[in-house]
């Protein structure tokens, strides 16, 4: 009788591609929900379309674990949360950073090994 | 504000999924800041017309998905939200049980050590420590776990298992009764005889029932005060 291994997903790789984002943008100066999916829109030119409400659970999440602190500041005439990135987010995001460099390099090379050249991302 | 019946669909699917009222006002109150700097952002024309609506829906993402990403993420931050079956099921009967017995157990030694060292078990000073053990572990600790339970309903998850769970607690825990038996040792020292049996004490549910209540309605008044993150 074979064993039945376990499925699993990878969440870093499934699912940290929104905290990479968010974690990476928002140690670059803090930010409000709108001004971070702007950030996102402009710096990846569009090629990563979401709902735009999908951003704040993702902020909450992080909020939750610690990586985020929120704090009202007035924008634009009117108070928003805006969101920075903690010290112990920033060891998350060196962390995560670090992984998505690895699995991205594994991924390169596979697709390289294919297509018989290096993929130029 | 446009829109309105977009962020009504969000705000009344995570009122149906029980996510507390605080978190609920945080995120519809943080989207419609959204919606309106996105408006500010467009075009006149579309500000005006009855297109903001299906602009702001594009832009925002369907109502019943943000929902749903709300809901899941709120979920996902604890182990009772993660495993709902397993914390509010599963867990509290077995869990309340040996948390009573320890409790007993962990009381009860005193009295024991000293009877085994030749006390007598009848003298007055002991048997008003054992009675009071048995009344604190009859009346105080039940009530105790259910608030805690309550409490864990109230702040990770909002389901129809943490109801359940509260119920099959309160019914569990009202219905344990200790039986107690004090025979005489042989050689003289007193000897402790426990057993418990099954009885339904409606006033002992009553108090749990009210317990929780209390709980409950102290809980929603502070949570009005801050917001949940």
């Amino acid at each position: 009788m074979g064993i039945v291994a376990r499925k699993r997903t990878n969440p870093e790789f499934l699912n940290g591609i929104p905290e990479l984002l968010v974690l990476t943008l928002l140690s670059r100066r803090p930010m409000h929900g709108y001004d971070l999916v702007q950030a996102i829109r402009a710096e990846t030119a569009g090629t990563l379309t979401f709902g735009e409400g999908c951003i704040y659970p993702i902020l909450h999440q992080l909020e939750a674990k610690g990586y985020l602190e929120s704090k009202k500041h007035q924008v634009r005439a009117r108070a928003r949360l805006v969101y920075s990135v903690t010290t112990r987010g920033m060891g998350r995001l060196q962390e995560s950073a670090t992984r998505w460099c690895q699995v991205a390099q594994a991924v390169r090379s596979i697709l390289g090994a294919d297509h018989g050249k290096p993929v130029v991302v | 504000m446009a829109n309105l019946l977009w962020f009504d669909i969000v705000d009344r699917r995570l009122r149906a999924r029980w996510l507390p009222p605080a978190y609920r006002r945080r995120v519809v109150q943080e989207l419609k800041d959204h919606a309106d700097e996105i408006l500010e952002a467009c075009s006149e024309s579309v500000r005006s017309t009855s297109q903001s609506e299906s602009f702001l829906t594009r832009r925002l993402g369907d109502a019943e998905h943000v929902a749903d990403c709300i809901e899941q993420s709120f979920r996902q931050r604890h182990f009772a939200g993660r495993h709902p079956v397993f914390t509010f099921l599963l867990c509290p009967i077995p869990l309340s049980l040996i948390i009573w017995l320890t409790v007993l157990a962990g009381a009860l030694l005193p009295a024991i050590v000293v009877t085994t060292l030749g006390v007598d078990f009848y003298s007055p000073l002991l048997m008003t420590y054992v009675n009071l053990i048995f009344w604190l572990m009859l009346n105080v600790v039940p009530v105790i776990i259910v608030v805690f339970n309550t409490w864990l309903v109230l702040r990770r998850v909002g389901c129809w298992y943490a109801l359940l769970s509260n119920g099959l607690l309160i019914l569990f825990l009202g219905s344990l009764c200790i039986v107690s038996r004090f025979p005489i040792h042989e050689q003289g020292g007193g000897l402790i005889a426990l057993g418990m049996s099954p009885r339904l004490d409606l006033i002992r549910m009553i108090s749990m029932v009210l317990a929780a209540g209390v709980f409950t309605t102290v809980m929603r008044l502070a949570e009005s005060r801050k917001v949940t993150a």
